[in-house]
């Protein structure tokens, strides 16, 4: 029943992965160039980047990339596909909730990747990450976190009722 | 057709209204297990919006809908295949990741049944569907459909595409599935596939079953008098008082009379206005549809005819 929309968030996957190496080589290039790569990392506080500051920008871009992607999944369906969609033998409150919850799996998979990828930009700048969180830290890192997911379900609900929904991710 | 046991397909006073077009307009028709339907139509018929509404891709603004005495709940579609006229599959998907979205989402599925489906049909399931042909989306869509055993198909236009062989195939497909107890509701436009496979026909016209009935019955009961005159056909006032003429169609320099008994002295009438050839035809499906949905094309017909 999800596996249709499970090989669209792998090919989207596929296709993110691709842009994240992309852009991590071209990073490592621009390190080799401008950056003191026979330095010592700065460390200091004011040198370091902060968890929050790392997390979110990942969260927004790759969480956000996909959610983008992954949004207009049900007005794809209303594309002339509603004939397979909805002649299987399960309801469509179950069929629409599975493909939600398949792309948001998607969205965690993005951001983990945004993660590691990221990370190893730090590395490649030679730019240490700050581990040390405050209270504060977590409930903007829980909104990071959750902004994609929000994004989402804004964009699944502004293109339900669409055929493919192509105008919505146009506009946003 | 009145039938004793509950019918597998029953649709009672089905309409659906678009706007001010009434594109299916009080649709009644029941279809026993093991038994193949034909419905006939012209191009906005209401061929389509019926198996729509049928299937609950529409909302139908009256009637009901039964399979095998219950209403369309999702759980029935285990039961059930569906064609759609046109291509319903995704583009960006393999024929291969198709039958398995089936599989995965039919616990009927069966792969050996898959596989000889797909060697009958013969098209690379490695291929996504955008890069196949039209006949072979059909085939794609057909081998889903018969892949999980369904006890009722739904078929809009199957042979939409297949070449010959393979319209040969879907019909031999269709008979064996009724042969094993299937009941099939399908359309198409090729008259002498639905009266080769149908035992049961509804003709559609403009939204309305304008005539329904067991196939070999329809065929027998009329007989048309074909006559072609060297000039325009004569109105023949006979016709119009003799009880055994349905109806009369004069188009350029050809006169078809259909007429149910009684077919000597309807003969001898339009012989009486000196044709050229004159012949006595058993009906075939064509003819009875064409005097069941009119021809609206008659006088541009006639016109052509004259200029031959």
């Amino acid at each position: 029943m999800y596996y249709k929309e499970w090989l669209c968030v792998r090919r989207s996957l596929i296709v993110l992965s691709i842009g994240l190496v992309a852009l991590l080589g071209i990073v490592g290039i621009v390190a080799l160039v401008h950056v003191n790569v026979g330095g010592k990392p700065d460390t200091s506080p004011q040198g370091m980047t902060g968890f929050v500051d790392f997390f979110g920008i990942t969260a927004l871009l790759a969480g956000g990339i996909m959610a983008t992607i992954l949004g207009t999944a049900l007005a794809r369906e209303n594309d002339d596909h509603l004939e397979v969609a909805w002649t299987k033998p399960v309801s469509r409150t179950e069929y629409a909730s599975t493909v939600m919850l398949v792309d948001a799996a998607g969205i965690l998979i993005a951001i983990c990747l945004g993660l590691v990828f990221h990370a190893l930009i730090h590395v490649e700048l030679r730019q240490p990450i700050s581990m040390q969180t405050s209270a504060a830290d977590v409930s903007n890192t829980v909104r990071f976190l959750l902004f994609p997911f929000a994004w989402y379900a804004l964009i699944v609900a502004l293109s339900a009722r669409l055929r493919g929904g192509g105008i919505v991710q146009a506009l946003v | 057709m009145i039938t004793e046991q509950t019918p597998m397909i029953s649709v009672k006073g089905l309409t659906k209204v678009y706007g001010s077009t009434v594109a299916a307009d009080d649709v009644s028709f029941a279809i026993d297990k093991g038994s193949i339907f034909g419905l006939l139509g012209t191009n906005g018929a209401g061929k389509t919006t019926t198996f729509k509404c049928a299937l609950g891709l529409a909302f139908p603004s009256a009637g009901t809908v039964r399979f095998d005495g219950e209403p369309l709940r999702p759980e029935l579609f285990e039961r059930i295949s569906y064609v759609p006229e046109r291509n319903a599959l995704y583009g960006w998907m393999t024929g291969r990741d198709h039958l398995e979205l089936t599989k995965r989402s039919f616990r009927r599925y069966d792969a050996a049944r898959a596989q000889a489906l797909l060697d009958l049909f013969a098209f690379d399931i490695k291929k996504k569907v955008k890069q196949l042909s039209k006949g072979q989306q059909s085939a794609l869509a057909l081998t889903m459909a018969f892949s999980t055993r369904p006890d009722i198909l739904v078929l809009d236009e199957p042979s939409s595409g297949l070449d010959p062989v393979h319209q040969r195939h879907v019909l031999d497909l269709m008979i064996d599935a009724a042969a094993g107890g299937a009941t099939i509701l399908f359309s198409s436009h090729q008259i002498g596939q639905v009266e080769r496979a149908a035992d049961h026909v509804a003709i559609m016209h403009k939204g309305k079953i304008v005539l329904a009935g067991d196939v070999e019955e329809l065929r027998a009961g009329e007989k048309v008098v074909e006559a072609t005159f060297d000039r325009d056909a004569p109105a023949i006032a006979a016709l119009d008082s003799d009880p055994h003429v349905r109806r009369v169609m004069r188009q350029g320099r050809i006169l078809r009379a259909y007429i149910r008994d009684g077919g000597n002295g309807v003969a001898k009438a339009i012989d009486a206005a000196k044709p050229v050839s004159l012949r006595v035809l058993n009906q075939n499906l064509e003819d009875i549809f064409l005097a069941a949905v009119g021809d609206d094309s008659s006088s541009a017909m006639a016109t052509l005819n004259r200029e031959n």
